[in-house]
């Protein structure tokens, strides 16, 4: 059959080319064939090297960075104030600052409306102190007024600020869904989300003290007073809540971290107290030298007498890579991931989370790494679901062409009932059956060979047909004259010859099965999280809040996703064009 | 004929049979105690140790369960033969009544899509085979192209997306309105129709492509034969060629994706019934599926199976209606 070339007579040039050049020739002339071939790979490495560079720990997730859009500029500081910033604060995202004019700016990503951030309150009076938390900042003027801006939303409505504190307040603090702030008679006010505030009580500091400054962290906070002594006002156990009692009274500036208190005492030492972890390692030289300490979710930064900085703790996201050669440092800020420290002449220097390029999704994940591991995930789930299949398929169809009879009717009838069952439902069953009993990974394994189990039958029925054709040829007869054995006759001596249909098969199973991966995980019945695969990560985008307002959730994964199946379905539909004999010169 | 359907039924019982017995095997060994899901919660917790022991045993005894596993499996099968389907756990009735409407659901919606779907493939597939190459040609292969690789369920975000969010045209969920009109009246159709809308859109245009590119394939197969090139010879008419000569000869494997099509009519489509919230097959399957809903699954999944051999055994006696060429074996 392939060599039966229509159109070739003897009046023809005789043909040099090989079959396989014919088909490599074919296979090349068309346009979208190479488009679809260079798709496939550029997807394919990308999948497999991107996430050596940016690794992921699966079950990694930082709520305090969730929903973020698409952006770089979290630290790119208003251009109104560069070289001219009076006070610095940062936030989760984002940053504010005030210029030596007394002018409010917000950069970065406040939240997912980015209107706030344009707009800041500017206000009449002289700005003292600024802060920065999650979707939301605050301002103190020095007449005592709170001016508050942000992501007016459901859970923590902005107007929410107590009427009692205004002209009187000392000290604000923005922080996650919640605000504080110091009045002049010692009390401390709270407004927010209450479920926020359960973790926060308020009142009365005790009696003669006077609170000078607030700290917060994730989930509570801590008030430093005029005589040295930090108040946690968390109310539950956590390591961080009992501050050594050796230490009180000689603080100067504290911080919180999510799992840490870290103080700088009176001889300009840093303390560190709660859980250990990789915080605890403060670097030896700044003992003595400390003068201001700030902290975000898992690292601190402190200001040196000499003025230059020195962060340690998690390195995620760069926030621990501090730059050397600022000398002149005169206030830092460090919001959940980034770090600012202002200089003596009003320029500003910034390290860590500059944002992310694809945004994060609802647990503050990065969907740029993440989706490419899920591409190297969804993949793998197709290409060894096709393997599977292949397996079975050819297996089972070489035997059943080559010896015919009652072997061949079984294995034609078994290829009817797998056939005939309905695909999804049997998937989602043998899903739902198994996955409990393995894990994450089983999960997946098991994904694959129950896509491969249900999807040979095409190919059985592919290869039986071409091996009934190719039995009674000469190589054939050749191959058995010279005595050898069955099996070998029809695995390499049959096989290689009819391997093309195969080819196309699989590169066209690979998409689909890609494809049903990725519907399966969608419904839920796929992979599970926290591994990602396209599929789950486009989950998400069932919602319509998300469809609407965070497209970034959804429109990455799914560029992603048809690209790569349009591109092997492209590639397929080349080799296919390309070894059918009947397209061939025409 | 005859001998060849009666063989072919016959067959069929045997198949059944075991794949039947490998599904009951499959449902018996689930994790959890069948036992467990017909005792309440509520009813647990208001008797003592002893007492829910005697009601357990007494519901073991009910269920057939102190049986052998092999006795239970043919205790179920009579029962279903006898069109006792078993009883829904979640929704506390007889399975038949449980899936009743949603079947009449998930047909309603795929026999139109089916109608839709086959009067616009089939000419698109015919006329590109025709003008093979060109730019019609070109173009509905691209298309159907990029069909193949949008996967169901992207179609309906992205449909969602313009037609619900963005414009507001369609609702999102549901089969109708949480207040629906008085049924069988004008605007009772229309909020039917409204929210029948973009599953239908949905189910539509991921059905195009793989047709398109079948038939397209059959016509030029079929336009490539010979008995074409002697009618063209002969002087018969284009149209006379390409409709009654070569349509004829590409029906074959058009009409086997027509069953296979058929068959997904009772199916209903999982993905798209649970974005859509359409109360269909799929998505009582999957219900059922979530809250261990062991009669439901049964019922449900021999019925697929079922429809499956029918549909199989239809296309063997239409193959040999259409193209008398092929014999019964």
């Amino acid at each position: 059959m392939n060599t039966d070339n229509p159109k070739s007579n003897v009046m023809h040039e005789e043909q040099v080319q090989t079959p396989f050049m014919t088909a490599m020739k074919m296979f090349f002339k068309r346009k979208m064939t190479i488009i679809g071939l260079i798709g496939f790979f550029g997807m394919f490495l990308a999948s497999v090297i991107i996430p050596f560079f940016f690794p992921v720990d699966v079950r990694d997730f930082d709520m305090a960075q969730f929903n973020q859009p698409p952006s770089r500029s979290m630290m790119r500081v208003s251009r109104e104030i560069r070289g001219d910033v009076a006070l610095l604060a940062a936030g989760a995202g984002f940053g504010v600052g005030v210029g030596n004019d007394n002018s409010l700016h917000t950069w970065g990503v406040m939240s997912h409306h980015s209107e706030p951030l344009q707009n800041p309150p500017q206000p009449e009076g002289r700005i003292v102190q600024i802060s920065a938390g999650q979707g939301h900042a605050a301002a103190l003027t020095e007449d005592g007024y709170v001016y508050i801006w942000g992501d007016e939303n459901v859970v923590f409505r902005l107007a929410d600020v107590p009427s009692g504190i205004q002209g009187r307040t000392i000290q604000v603090q923005a922080a996650r869904r919640f605000s504080l702030a110091l009045t002049d008679d010692g009390r401390l006010h709270t407004w927010g989300n209450m479920p926020d505030l359960r973790h926060v009580s308020p009142g009365r500091l005790p009696a003669g003290r006077v609170g000078v400054q607030i700290e917060v962290n994730t989930m509570s906070g801590g008030v430093l007073t005029e005589c040295g002594y930090v108040f946690i006002l968390i109310s539950e156990g956590r390591e961080w809540r009992d501050v050594p009692e050796h230490i009180q009274g000689r603080i100067t500036d504290f911080t919180l971290t999510d799992h840490n208190g870290l103080a700088i005492l009176d001889d300009y030492t840093v303390y560190i107290w709660g859980a250990t972890g990789l915080i605890n390692e403060i670097p030896e030289h700044i003992q003595g030298q400390a003068v201001a300490i700030d902290s975000g979710t898992n690292h601190a930064t402190v200001l040196l007498r000499d003025g230059s900085v020195v962060s340690w703790g998690e390195d995620r996201h760069g926030r621990t890579a501090y730059p050397t050669r600022v000398s002149d440092g005169v206030m830092i800020a460090v919001g959940w991931d980034h770090n600012y420290v202002l200089q003596a002449d009003g320029s500003v220097t910034t390290w860590g989370m500059r944002g992310f390029i694809f945004g994060t999704d609802g647990m503050g994940r990065c969907i740029f790494s993440r989706l490419w591991l899920a591409g190297r995930y969804t993949l793998m789930i197709g290409a060894i679901s096709s393997i599977v299949a292949f397996l079975i398929g050819v297996l089972l169809g070489g035997f059943g062409g080559y010896f015919g009879g009652a072997l061949d009717m079984f294995i034609m009838r078994f290829a009817e009932v797998v056939g005939s069952i309905p695909f999804l439902p049997i998937a989602l069953i043998l899903q739902f059956r198994f996955r409990d009993n393995f894990g994450q990974i089983g999960g997946m394994v098991l994904l694959m060979f129950v896509l491969g189990i249900l999807s040979w039958p095409g190919l059985m029925r592919i290869v039986r047909g071409l091996i009934l054709q190719a039995r009674e040829s000469e190589y054939v007869t050749a191959a058995k004259a010279l005595g050898a054995r069955e099996f070998s006759i029809i695995f390499r001596h049959i096989l290689p010859n009819i391997l093309s249909p195969v080819i196309v098969w699989l590169t066209l199973n690979l998409a689909g099965a890609m494809l049903i991966e990725t519907g399966l995980s969608f419904i839920g019945f796929g992979v599970q999280e926290p591994t990602p695969t396209w599929g789950n990560m486009l989950n998400a985008a069932n919602d319509s809040v998300v469809l609407r307002a965070q497209w970034w959730r959804w429109v990455f994964p799914a560029v992603a996703l048809v690209s790569v199946a349009l591109s092997i379905n492209l590639v397929g539909d080349g080799l296919r064009e390309a070894t059918d004999p009947k397209t061939q010169g025409r | 004929m005859a001998i060849f359907i009666v063989k072919r039924l016959f067959y069929m019982v045997f198949v059944l049979l075991i794949v039947s017995a490998i599904m009951f095997a499959l449902f018996r060994t689930m994790p959890g105690d069948p036992v467990d899901i017909h005792v309440p919660p509520e009813v647990a917790a208001g008797l003592l140790p002893h007492e829910l022991e005697v009601l357990r045993a007494q519901i073991t005894e009910e269920l057939g369960l102190d049986q052998p596993h092999v006795v239970q499996y043919f205790i179920w099968l009579g029962n279903m033969l006898q069109g006792n389907f078993g009883y829904s756990i979640s929704s506390r009735q007889p399975v038949w009544d449980h899936i009743r409407s949603p079947m009449a659901n998930t047909l309603f919606i795929n026999i139109i899509n089916l109608i839709l779907v086959f009067s616009i493939t089939i000419p698109i597939g015919v006329y590109s085979a025709i003008r093979r190459g060109k730019t019609f040609d070109n173009g509905a292969l691209l298309f159907s192209m990029f069909g193949l690789s949008v996967p169901n369920f992207l179609f309906a975000l992205i449909l969602i997306f313009i037609f619900a969010i963005t414009l507001g045209w369609f609702p999102i969920f549901g089969i109708q309105s949480a207040m629906p009109p008085e049924p069988w009246t004008l605007a009772w159709l229309g909020d039917r129709m409204r929210h029948m809308a973009l599953p239908l859109a949905t189910m539509v245009l991921t059905s195009l492509a793989g047709i398109i590119r079948f038939t397209r394939s059959s016509m030029i197969d079929a336009l490539n034969m010979d008995c074409i090139r002697t009618a063209r010879a002969k002087g018969v008419a284009e149209k006379t060629v390409i409709f009654v000569h070569a349509f004829r000869n590409a029906l074959v494997p058009i009409i086997t994706v027509t069953i296979g099509a058929f068959l997904a009519v009772f199916g209903g489509s999982v993905v798209i019934e649970q974005t859509f919230g359409w109360n269909g097959m799929g998505r009582v399957m999957l219900t059922a599926l979530n809250q261990r809903d062991i009669g439901v699954m049964m019922t449900m999944n021999m019925f697929f199976i079922l429809m499956g051999f029918l549909s199989i055994l239809i296309m063997e006696i239409l193959y040999v209606i259409v193209d008398p060429r092929i014999r019964f074996r």
